[in-house]
């Protein structure tokens, strides 16, 4: 909606997402898991503050990538489209969108790898994600360094997968386009 | 030239602002089929603006565009449907980067025209060889030189069968060796009766190739008339100017 005509949509986008890239995550999943309740009345689950917030933040973050992927598509490539008959649909489904993929692609995955490791702050509002997961492990071993350590290491394989699995695909739109 | 047919595009008091600027004031011509008509003039003074409105790219101010019969309503939802029939070959070529050269010239005539995959293929292979570019139709536009992109994008915009093409500066952007391999396609299009308008700087190409000429300078219309009386007698003093002025370098 950052790109949006309509200027109310395009001053409400632009509050949220500055507001959201403002602030630390941790004060936001604090706001919403003190916050909600107040507004609703009754308290509400961990898991479901966890989703909320986690889910308001993506949203301004990956909002901004499909922004800046749609704005990488040169003006040139829709005048062709339109210039051949093209209506806007049609533009976008077969020249504007495949076009941004080569670029939303890594940066959106980029984005997910840190926002894995990020997660670990929601044990902070009490939801049973890895990280709390591995303190309660401690407190039965006492052996915090293990712990850590292998809760690193899983931290680390689903990141660097990700990260390997992304690199291919770029890989493949090079060569796709001849680059 | 006398003829009892409706022109084939009528273009009448078209104005066109850029907030307070003014870049086409009352331009007014007709067009008919097979003619050639040739838009030349200073930068700036409105050539490419008036290509632009004639496909609904830009939306003209006041004035009307009757194309083939058809108002041309830059608003409606049906512009596309006027687009079909208007070719537009682009300075930068816009070859759809993400397509190979056979892809470019397939596509539209898929999702616009509706033919199918064995058609459009056909199409595209004549055309690519029209434009003799039959070695190149699995490349990307990364892989072509300016001079074979730009042949790519008139055999893409031919594919949909247009009654008018429009050129914009269409060898501008190519480095000079690869001009005349350009050029030598348009020529081959005026033989063949293709009704075009071509704005350009290469003089010496719109003598030899056009039926009438249009020097334009600061949004209008300064002389209209034979490639020979524009540019051998010229009868205005701005159309002398600019002919010194770009001829003697």
């Amino acid at each position: 909606m950052r790109t949006s005509k309509i200027r109310v949509f395009n001053t409400l986008s632009w509050i949220y997402v500055y507001i959201i890239r403002g602030t630390p995550l941790l004060m936001q999943l604090f706001l919403v898991y003190y916050g909600l309740p107040i507004l609703l009345g009754y308290a509400i689950p961990a898991f479901t503050t966890a989703l909320i917030g986690l889910t308001l933040y993506a949203t301004a973050y990956l909002g901004e990538i499909v922004k800046a992927g749609l704005q990488s598509v040169d003006i040139g490539q829709k005048e062709a489209a339109k210039a051949l008959g093209m209506n806007t649909i049609q533009e976008f489904r077969y020249i504007v969108f495949p076009q941004t993929l080569p670029l939303i692609i890594p940066n959106a995955v980029g984005f997910f790898i840190a926002l894995i490791k990020d997660s670990s702050l929601v044990s902070a509002i009490g939801f049973m994600e890895l990280t709390r997961s591995s303190k309660l492990v401690i407190a039965r071993t006492f052996q915090p360094f293990t712990v850590y350590a292998v809760v690193a290491l899983i931290y680390f394989i689903v990141c660097y997968v990700m990260s390997k699995v992304s690199q291919k695909v770029e890989e493949r739109f090079d060569i796709l386009y001849g680059k | 030239m006398e003829s009892n047919d409706t022109p084939l595009l009528q273009v009448r008091d078209i104005v066109k602002n850029f907030g307070a600027l003014r870049v086409l004031d009352n331009i007014s011509f007709d067009l008919n089929i097979s003619e050639v008509l040739t838009i030349i003039g200073p930068s700036g003074s409105g050539k490419t603006t008036l290509l632009r409105c004639i496909n609904g790219l830009e939306k003209i101010s006041g004035g009307e565009i009757i194309i083939d019969g058809e108002h041309l309503n830059p608003n409606s939802k049906d512009v596309h449907k006027i687009r079909e029939k208007v070719g537009f070959i682009f300075q930068k070529f816009n070859l759809f980067n993400h397509k190979t050269a056979i892809e470019n010239i397939k596509i539209a005539q898929k999702i616009v025209k509706k033919r199918s995959d064995k058609e459009a293929t056909e199409v595209a292979l004549q055309l690519l060889k029209i434009v003799g570019l039959s070695d190149k139709v699995n490349t990307y536009p990364a892989q072509l030189s300016g001079g074979q992109q730009q042949r790519v994008a008139i055999a893409r915009a031919l594919a949909m069968d247009p009654k008018l093409l429009l050129m914009d500066e269409i060898t501008s952007a190519l480095d000079p060796e690869l001009v005349s391999e350009v050029l030598d396609v348009v020529k081959q299009l005026a033989i063949g009766g293709m009704t075009m308008i071509i704005v350009t700087h290469e003089m010496r190409f719109a003598r030899e190739v056009s039926s009438r000429v249009i020097f334009m300078d600061d949004a209008k219309i300064v002389e209209e008339g034979k490639p020979e009386k524009i540019f051998s007698a010229p009868e205005q003093e701005r159309t002398k100017a600019f002919l010194v002025s770009i001829l003697s370098h």
